[in-house]
């Protein structure tokens, strides 16, 4: 595969998996939240493509299991009546955005027939759709808590380089306490301020800030060094001596270098800033149930039963895998055009 | 020397500045351990407003920080409500266990990363390069939750490594020989998650600067002496790739300090990453300033040593008249 | 008083006067107390309308400095520069539109003296962007040709980027630059040291056309005795950040007999309608 193919196959799957987890209502096939209690720990529902006699069926179908023995807990398949797949089905109402409400699935099995494409947790929720919708909150978290962290951190770099002086020692004296720590510990501290019982959605906006607060030092260092060498070069002084005012400076002449700098930034540490968040919610620090995020998905595996017997449970692991996998990626790419150091 | 004193005396002025800002947030926060109390209907609020009173909540900010000071000349650290007991023997208890696992971590990574980045760097291009970066991508990407848990599900299955403590119940009634081993097993596994998490980036930095070396000038004139390749790689390239080496050593404590936290609660070795998330939980703030400050001081105390073994190994930094 | 100028006619009043100029670096480290690094003491020089002041000095003599200060990216410890019968060291920054928009500096190295995001275009239209922000789109681009004409660029280079550019082409994008706000006065900091023979007598001439067409002062700024001597109306010659009254043997092998004052070495006194067609050599 030459780089150009790869390239091309790198950013399909990256749009694709940021419009899966920014839509998840659309791709899931049920409610993150709707449980099915007859059947916890479901295995992953199996397509079929050949019928009972021997036919080839182009739509793929699912079979129901059987009741029986579903009351003793065992999983069988009940090759009696089949159930085929259909695109755009209506099911389970979602928000698209607030005030926006639709019921078009892309895909769902016909009823009654049920679709868990990655099996179910202990009460019956569809794991697949609950991955989607914890990937919107991770990776959401992962985006803002970035954006927060470089904006603060871009702004803190640029006016400490810039001003140079008293400014620039009191802020890199700041950045030194903050670097000071290392980041799981900033982490629990910073979280350790805000109050423990807060509303699912409050927590996720705060949980956004610590993440995006404990993040600013880095790129407010990094930012700063380029901009302490860049204020130097000729062409500033040239407008300088022009009469060019700082805002005149600072707009066409030094943000240009350092946004090189903050894009390879984001690709590095919007994977970090997921992984705050997933590590947070893991250890019950921060969103909480019934809304599923990586974190708490990944914290199923803490029962000894779920990590030994429920392998389809990992399937958000495997998720963020992919996606650090895309990210590592690109960042590289991006560092290797725009040609800056990092870390 | 006079260097290392001025060092030295800025991490002392980092780590007041540390206690400080942490110690004034905490304090500040919303709700604390009295209030978690209070929710609690099996204790009346008579009790609770005396053991406000005892442990001296209600006193003004200033007040509390100069008792806390106090405290830490003492060696008390502060006194954690939910374990009754001074805060500096149970940090210092649990801080042991965590020092004792990165500090094997920090070795295994080193082991596996050296010699990993000198064969890619030394086969760069060809497969072992390659197949190693492969790896390397796929354990940076791996997230260091899902390491530690498949780690997890590992000894589960096979049953080679205890899942969790430090030791097994029996450890007592055995021979010291016999106690190190139940150790080390116990150690195993959350010294590989941790090893495996850090291992990647090292050897990357290993490789690019054992490839930086292998191309320079000078290392190709000794080749051309015929110098064999074992004396090549240890007495020429080595040394001279040491020195970038020596500041990731800084940066690695700092990161295996973090993710130890993690991997200590899901493979539950007793280290203070139980603690703290406990003590976040409960309120209990003064345990969660003594880790904040402890894990400050490793990280300082590790940056000191890359700095003072990078003063021994390279001529070029000491002042000329020293 | 150092340089007495040729006996100055009223059509070539003085534009600029620097008087006392001396320029101190404070050296701060963490151990060791204040240490002060005098660039310039107790500098003076006349920029006349219309003409050129050399200033020759080796390396390191404090030439860049006197031309950072000049041009106010320094603010200088001691002394005056007068402009417009004003001293415009210490007024505000809105005060000063009018002296920064006059004087231009250009640079030795012109690769570093371009920002090498920008266009050409966005090169050159910079200063209107800063002096002349309400300047309709037209007039812009008129002021943009013109200025591109006069320094002989080509208009196809406009969309480059300075690094597809060679130095002599990069140099007179420099100058047009200068150009685009109708400068008075030029300050060349080894403005043609970096180019190559055949390119330095083409910017020279260039240099001597333009400063015909607008009348510009030039501080041409220079290692180069010979170089000096050709362009220059007259020459200064600076050492350890002082002006020397008279000329160093070091530079006049030619002359023998004792200090000569300077002014009697410029030879180019009147170099309107002169061209330079062979160029001195380097290895003076």
């Amino acid at each position: 595969m030459n780089a150009r193919a790869s390239t091309k196959v790198f950013v399909t799957l990256f749009i694709a998996m940021h419009l899966i987890v920014i839509l998840p209502g659309f791709f899931s096939t049920q409610g993150y939240a709707e449980q099915s209690r007859d059947v916890p720990f479901a295995p992953p529902t199996r397509l079929h493509f050949v019928l009972a006699d021997g036919q080839f069926s182009l739509r793929p179908f699912v079979y129901g299991w059987d009741r029986a023995a579903l009351d003793t807990g065992t999983y069988e398949i009940d090759r009696s009546q089949i159930y085929p797949l259909r695109f755009f089905t209506t099911g389970s109402p979602y928000t698209v955005v607030k005030g926006w409400v639709a019921t078009t699935h892309l895909l769902g099995a016909e009823k009654p027939g049920r679709l868990f494409l990655f099996g179910t947790d202990d009460f019956g929720r569809d794991e697949f759709s609950r991955m989607l919708y914890g990937g919107r909150i991770s990776i959401l978290a992962g985006w803002i808590g970035a954006a927060i962290a470089l904006f603060t951190g871009g702004i803190v770099g640029l006016i400490s380089g810039y001003s140079g002086r008293w400014v620039d020692s009191v802020t890199m004296r700041l950045v030194e306490l903050f670097m000071a720590l290392p980041w799981l510990y900033l982490l629990f501290a910073v979280r350790a301020i805000l109050p423990l019982r807060i509303e699912t959605t409050d927590t996720f906006i705060l949980l956004i800030a610590v993440v995006g607060i404990i993040g600013w030092a880095r790129p407010a260092r990094l930012v700063r060094s380029m901009v302490l060498s860049a204020k130097e070069r000729n062409f500033v002084l040239a407008s300088r001596a022009m009469g060019a005012s700082h805002f005149h400076i600072l707009r066409k002449h030094i943000l240009p270098q350092v946004s090189g700098l903050l894009l390879t930034m984001a690709a590095y540490l919007i994977p970090q800033f997921i992984l705050a968040e997933v590590t947070l919610s893991f250890l019950g620090l921060g969103i909480g149930e019934p809304v599923p995020s990586w974190g708490t998905l990944l914290a199923e595996l803490q029962k000894y039963n779920v990590l030994v017997n429920y392998w389809w449970m990992y399937a958000p692991g495997v998720a963020l895998v992919a996606l650090f996998l895309i990210y590592h990626w690109a960042s590289t790419t991006i560092q290797q055009k725009v040609e800056v150091p990092i870390a | 020397m006079r260097q290392l004193a001025w060092r030295l005396g800025q991490s002392i002025l980092l780590l007041v500045g540390v206690s400080l800002c942490s110690f004034v947030l905490l304090s500040a926060a919303p709700g604390n351990f009295f209030d978690e109390l209070k929710l609690n209907p099996q204790i009346s609020s008579a009790t609770v407003s005396a053991l406000q009173a005892q442990y001296g909540a209600n006193r003004p900010l200033p007040e509390r920080y100069a008792r806390w000071v106090a405290s830490i000349v003492r060696g008390d650290w502060g006194y954690s409500l939910s374990y009754h007991s001074p805060v500096g023997g149970l940090v210092w208890q649990r801080a042991r266990n965590t020092l004792l696992l990165t500090t094997f971590a920090v070795l295994l990574a080193w082991m596996v990363a050296l010699p990993w980045g000198i064969a890619e760097a030394l086969h760069k291009g060809g497969w072992i390069d390659r197949t190693g970066e492969v790896i390397l991508a796929l354990l940076l990407a791996m997230p260091d939750v899902l390491l530690a848990l498949l780690l997890l599900l590992l000894a589960a299955r096979t049953g080679w490594f205890p899942t969790g403590g430090m030791s097994s119940t029996d450890a007592a009634e055995l021979s010291a020989a016999a106690k190190a081993w139940d150790l080390a097993r116990h150690l195993f596994l959350p010294a590989t998650a941790l090893a495996l998490t850090t291992m990647p980036i090292l050897a990357r930095h290993v490789r690019s600067a054992m490839v930086g070396v292998l191309d320079a000038p000078f290392l190709t004139a000794a080749r051309g002496h015929g110098i064999p390749k074992f004396r090549l790689l240890s007495r020429y390239a080595l040394p001279v790739a040491l020195n970038s080496l020596i500041s990731l050593f800084g940066f690695s404590v700092g990161s295996l300090l973090s993710i130890s936290l993690l991997v200590e609660i899901i493979l539950s070795w007793p280290g203070l990453g139980p603690l703290v998330v406990e003590a976040v939980l409960a309120r209990d703030i003064y345990v969660v300033v003594a880790a904040t400050m402890f894990s400050a001081a490793c990280l300082i105390v590790g940056n000191l040593l890359a700095d003072v073994l990078l003063y021994c190994t390279d001529p070029r930094i000491r002042p000329v008249h020293s | 008083m150092q340089t007495k100028l040729q006996p100055m006619p009223s059509a070539n009043p003085v534009i600029l006067s620097v008087r006392n100029l001396s320029l101190q670096y404070a050296h701060k480290t963490p151990f060791e107390s204040r240490t002060a690094v005098t660039a310039l003491s107790n500098v003076s020089l006349d920029l006349v309308r219309g003409k050129t002041l050399a200033l020759v000095g080796p390396s390191g003599c404090g030439k860049s400095s006197l031309a950072r200060c000049l041009v106010l990216l320094e603010k200088p410890s001691f002394g005056q520069i007068l402009y417009g019968g004003r001293d415009v060291i210490g007024l505000k920054s809105k005060e000063l539109k009018d002296f920064r928009r006059d004087i231009h500096l250009i640079f030795q190295d012109s690769a570093s003296a371009l920002n090498p995001g920008m266009t050409i275009e966005e090169v050159l239209l910079e200063p209107l962007d800063i002096h002349e922000p309400t300047l309709g789109k037209k007039d812009r681009f008129l002021r943009l040709v013109s200025a591109c004409e006069q320094a002989a660029l080509s208009s196809k280079w406009l969309t480059r980027r300075p690094d597809e550019l060679s130095g002599g082409q990069r140099q007179r994008v420099a100058i047009a630059r200068s150009l685009v706000a109708r400068p008075k006065i030029l300050i060349l900091d080894e403005a043609l040291s970096a180019l190559d023979l055949s390119t330095q007598s083409h910017i020279a001439n260039l240099l001597m056309d333009l400063q015909s067409a607008h009348s510009l002062a030039y501080l041409f700024i220079t290692h180069d005795l010979r170089m000096a001597r050709l362009l220059a109306h007259d020459v200064l010659a600076m050492k350890a950040g002082q002006i020397l009254d008279s000329a160093p043997r070091l530079f006049t092998p030619d002359i023998h007999a004792g200090p000569t004052p300077i002014g009697t070495v410029s030879t180019a006194k009147d170099t309107e309608g002169m061209r330079l067609h062979v160029m001195p050599s380097v290895n003076e």
